[in-house]
């Protein structure tokens, strides 16, 4: 498999929902070093935990992944 | 999960794995650094060392085994190329000794003759059964999971 960068948007979906890393970390039920790394782009989550964190931000899954260079990057 | 004393999640999940893997090829390096220095420096016999042989021995084919089993990456081949191929190994093997160590001495056939026959037999037989297992487990997998659906 190609070495493809992925872009998120994590940390904006969670701010707008106003919550914490803890308290998303805490609805998703990992850890809150786990949602600061992939926020920071230093962890690449699974699908599932990728698609937790869409069901708790209400966003679709390519509004908060995407990989770089590709259109749907702003 | 703010009241665990432990949490765990698919990252730490990961990192165990990869730090389970760089301390077993640690260990096994180690272990055989042992049977090394014990073999060659200390000057012991096989049998002074043979238990930490078998462990590197069953650490490193018990862990090849299980990445092949799991990963069910080996192309399932019929019992008549594993039999080529098994015949193939035992003249290579055959010749290969022969030109090194001259021909093999019939009366000792235990320790000349049957480790040729035996070892590829061991490894082939190995193998027919883990590409079987291998890929009767993941296609198992495939199938329930698509009943489930």
């Amino acid at each position: 498999m190609k070495d493809f960068e992925m872009g998120n948007k994590v940390k904006v979906a969670r701010v707008e929902k106003d919550l914490t890393q803890q308290d998303l970390a805490d609805l998703i039920g990992v850890t809150r070093q786990t949602i600061g790394l992939i926020e920071a782009g230093k962890y690449n989550p699974t699908l599932k935990l990728c698609l937790a964190i869409t069901s708790v931000t209400g966003r679709s899954l390519d509004q908060l992944f995407w990989i770089k260079g590709q259109d749907n990057e702003e | 999960m703010k009241n665990k004393l432990f949490q765990s999640d698919e990252r730490m999940g990961a990192i165990s794995g990869k730090m389970a893997f760089i301390f077993l090829g640690l260990t096994q390096t180690a272990l055989l650094a042992s049977i090394l220095y014990r073999s060659l420096v200390l000057g012991q016999s096989q049998e002074q060392y043979g238990d930490i042989r078998l462990i590197l021995l069953l650490s490193v084919f018990g862990y090849i085994a299980a990445r092949l089993y799991y990963g069910a990456i080996l192309p399932t081949l019929s019992l008549r190329t594993l039999f080529f191929i098994y015949i193939g190994l035992v003249v290579v093997l055959f010749v290969t000794l022969s030109l090194w160590m001259g021909w093999p001495d019939l009366g000792n056939w235990q320790n000349t003759i049957l480790p040729v026959v035996l070892g590829p037999a061991i490894l082939v037989f190995g193998y027919g059964l883990l590409a079987h297992f291998g890929n009767k487990r993941i296609e198992k997998e495939i199938v329930d999971d698509e009943e489930t659906n």
